[in-house]
């Protein structure tokens, strides 16, 4: 096993070691790696691998003669380890940027002060492709717009923790971070327990009790259930995942009907009623007599019982314009305007290529900036200025100039790097962190952990699970 | 508490049930005439026949030209992918129904389906059924079926997927049992009083789990009334038709209990009479042709039930 220090980053920040060796949060953990040869860390490398395996926490890569194989999002056994001081910055920064996204959710839907105001530039929200105008002025339940939202972090040079991304509509993920914990428990049950790591597990529990209170009929047993697109999505394992855990049914949209305004479910002894939907489905699917009308996934009539507040909806229609790449940069602004607060979170500069400017200082700069498409998620749209050919930048810059609303341009940001055992030996990649926020009226609620997203290609700031990237358990300790 | 089932998932309970039963008849078969394959001095008239005539829809003559042929039946059977009915396709439908439904099934169960299917999909199966390991891979199989069933019988919580899980194998069960009691009674014109022997009718036996039951309730010649008996009346017998109609009477009863339409009330009175044809049949003094009805229209009966049952329960496109 690994003796020395890898050769870290002069640039960056180690999770593990610093100039002066190992940090202490990592001290116990990698002694325990020390003392381990090289076949028993394989061993636990495919004892994790037969774990997923197994459970079927698989996507399907289809070869040439159309023969699905199964393959299984890589899971690297290090933990990533974060102290109890820096996890309560993270929770308290979460906390009060998911309050000023409610708050400006809730305006945008109805008065729309922080635009009159000057705040944001109406032409901004009014060219959003996530802007759903069909839901302009529909109350929801207490006021809640995100209910479970996944804020992707990064780490500076210095360990300073920024927003890289809020994700405020379908966000997944949360069943790796719980699996991640449960592989851990097999392969390094005394590591866990001596580390004193918090518990995510408590999550389902949290997140159904939510779910409930949100029900528009006052009745001690809603109906709650999962909608989840069908077993062909990629995020299938999560969707049965989630609703096992919570106990509620999965359904998908033809097993929903309305009738009079109200949602039901086909169920072998007639319908009944659906008051709360959990549904993993985007926006522009949820219902084809409102958005894409040959999508047979959604449920006709939905958005017309959702009008009436005879359903509630997880998350609500509409919050994509709260995490556009764009309306990204005004969330510190939303902080100062809905709050009067500083952000705890600092945001990655983010330049708009709508403001000819800031255009202008990002095309003299390329090959130091990140382009991203406003619209797009999962690592797709991006070009990383300094592993493009000059020929992509070139054709990036007419992208722009032909569109810039469409586009934003970040500095390109080091991120931390965490060892992983690559090859049976300790090698340095890159990583994100993506905790999961759950927002209910009694406030929000961060259980102690997250999904550590990890570029496993050497050098790669890439960590989408799209893109060839994997996962770590996220380790809080005290 | 009542708790309600979507019927999209009734139906995948119902039909995951279903493919796993037949699988597990197919390779109990499978394995049965693989072992009897050794036996070179026995006067095996059909060899892999019965198994290929009910299971597969190659046409007669290729029927008759492989019927012999252990490497070409074991590759069909098992791993063949144009085959629709090889358990490496049936175990493909049992896991997507299972995972159609994989929130009410209990995670002991997707968890020994989704292996299964891993190892039904391994590239090197199809090699290896033409060495040695063949035979261990049958066996590995035919426990895996076991096993099954008996997660199943563990795990699984009695409600409304019970009974949907349990009508869809017993109906898959008393096919199986129909169809292979014909393949063994029709070549001798369904002649309750033909002289047959033991070694003939051991791969019915076998293939049913009912050989060992068998030799301890009915010791004395001839056998060819005495099989019937047991593979179609015997109370005590679990592949027997009446054994696996009275379990589905009682989880039908279970369904209806709460259930008052008039539809419901009509399938049950169907099943009923579906039953009753069986049991009040006085198979002592059964004939040849009685013998070949009730086998007929008990198979056309249940296949028309099976229809219907489908429809009241999970029409829910």
């Amino acid at each position: 096993m690994m003796k020395s220090i890898p050769n870290l980053n002069p640039n960056g920040w180690d999770e593990m070691f610093s100039n002066e060796g190992v940090r202490e949060s990592y001290r116990q953990v990698l002694q325990t790696l020390q003392n381990l040869n090289h076949d028993n860390l394989n061993d636990k490398h495919r004892q994790a691998s037969d774990f997923f395996m197994n459970q079927g926490i698989t996507f399907t890569v289809y070869s040439d003669d159309n023969q699905g194989i199964e393959r299984i999002f890589p899971f690297d056994i290090i933990p990533r380890i974060i102290t109890q001081s820096d996890w309560n910055e993270v929770e308290s920064g979460i906390k009060q940027r998911l309050k000023a996204l409610n708050l400006f959710l809730e305006d945008i839907y109805n008065e729309q002060h922080i635009i009159k105001d000057g705040i944001i530039p109406g032409a901004l929200i009014a060219s959003c492709p996530h802007y759903i105008q069909e839901v302009h002025g529909i109350k929801v339940p207490h006021n809640i717009h995100v209910h479970i939202a996944g804020i992707d972090l990064i780490r500076g040079a210095k360990g300073e923790f920024y927003v890289l991304e809020d994700n405020l509509r379908c966000p997944s993920g949360v069943s790796y971070m719980l699996e991640n914990r449960e592989i851990t428990k097999r392969i390094f049950p005394e590591m866990l327990t001596s580390n004193h790591v918090s518990m995510v597990s408590n999550y389902p529990m949290i997140f159904h009790n939510i779910l409930v209170s949100l029900s528009p009929r006052s009745i001690s047993n809603p109906n709650v259930v999962l909608l989840t697109p069908g077993v062909y999505n990629s995020a299938y394992y999560e969707h049965t995942f989630l609703a096992r855990q919570m106990g509620i049914p999965l359904v998908e949209g033809r097993d929903l009907v309305v009738n009079n305004n109200k949602v039901y479910m086909k169920t072998t002894s007639g319908l009944h009623q659906v008051d709360v939907i959990y549904r993993r489905l985007d926006d522009e699917y949820l219902d084809p007599l409102v958005f894409k009308p040959d999508s047979t996934l959604g449920v006709p009539g939905l958005i017309s019982a959702y009008r009436q507040g005879n359903v509630a909806l997880v998350n609500a229609v509409g919050n994509g314009v709260a995490d556009d790449k764009a309306v990204y940069a005004y969330v510190p602004d939303m902080i100062k305007y809905y709050m009067n607060e500083e952000p705890i979170l600092k945001n990655v500069p983010t330049y708009r290529m709508e403001n000819l400017d800031e255009r202008e200082m990002v095309f003299a700069n390329m090959e130091n900036m990140v382009i991203k498409e406003t619209n797009q998620s999962g690592g797709y749209g991006m070009i990383m200025g300094n592993k493009a050919t000059q020929q992509e930048l070139e054709d990036a810059k007419i992208a722009i100039v032909d569109n810039p609303r469409n586009f934003i341009a970040q500095p390109i940001i080091q991120l931390s790097t965490v060892p992983c055992l690559i090859d049976g030996e300790l090698k340095l990649r890159h990583v994100d962190l993506r905790p999961y926020a759950l927002c209910g009226p009694n406030g929000v609620k961060i259980v102690p952990g997250g999904l550590t997203r990890v570029a496993l290609t050497e050098g790669s700031l890439v960590v989408n699970s799209s893109q060839g990237g994997g996962s770590k358990d996220t380790w809080i300790v005290k | 508490m009542k708790v309600n089932m979507l019927s999209r998932v009734a139906d995948g309970m119902f039909w995951l049930n279903r493919y796993m039963e037949r699988t597990d008849g197919m390779l109990l078969t499978l394995n049965t005439f693989y072992i009897l394959s050794f036996d070179k001095e026995m006067n095996d008239s059909q060899g892999y026949k019965p198994l290929l005539e009910y299971y597969t829809d190659l046409p007669m003559e290729q029927i008759n030209q492989v019927q012999y042929d252990t490497n070409f039946v074991l590759k069909y059977i098992i791993c063949d992918s144009p085959n629709y009915n090889s358990v490496k396709n049936l175990v493909i439908k049992a896991r997507e129904n299972a995972r159609g439904s994989q929130d009410k099934i209990t995670k002991e169960l997707w968890e020994h389906i989704n292996s299964l299917y891993h190892f039904m999909n391994s590239p090197d199966l199809p090699k290896k059924l033409e060495t040695s390991d063949a035979s261990n891979i049958i066996s590995k199989l035919n426990k895996d079926f076991l096993l099954y069933n008996g997660i199943l019988q563990v795990t699984m919580p009695r409600g409304l997927g019970w009974c949907f899980s349990s009508i869809g194998k017993h109906i898959e069960r008393c096919l199986q049992t129909i169809s292979l009691t014909q393949a063994y009674y029709a070549p001798i014109d369904y002649n309750l009083d033909g002289e047959e022997d033991l070694l003939y009718w051991r791969r019915l036996l076998l293939s049913l789990s009912g050989y060992e039951l068998y030799l301890k309730s009915y010791s004395n010649i001839p056998h060819n009334r005495k099989v019937v008996q047991q593979v179609i009346f015997n109370r005590d017998f679990a592949h027997s038709v009446i054994y696996t109609l009275e379990l589905i009477d009682t989880y039908l009863n279970s369904l209806f209990k709460d259930n008052n339409l008039s539809e419901a009330r009509t399938l049950h009175n169907q099943f009923g009479r579906l039953k009753s044809y069986v049991e009040f049949t006085d198979y002592h003094h059964l004939t040849n042709k009685e013998l070949e009805d009730i086998l007929n229209n008990t198979r056309t009966q249940l296949i028309q039930f099976s229809t219907d049952f489908s429809k009241l329960f999970f029409s829910y496109t």
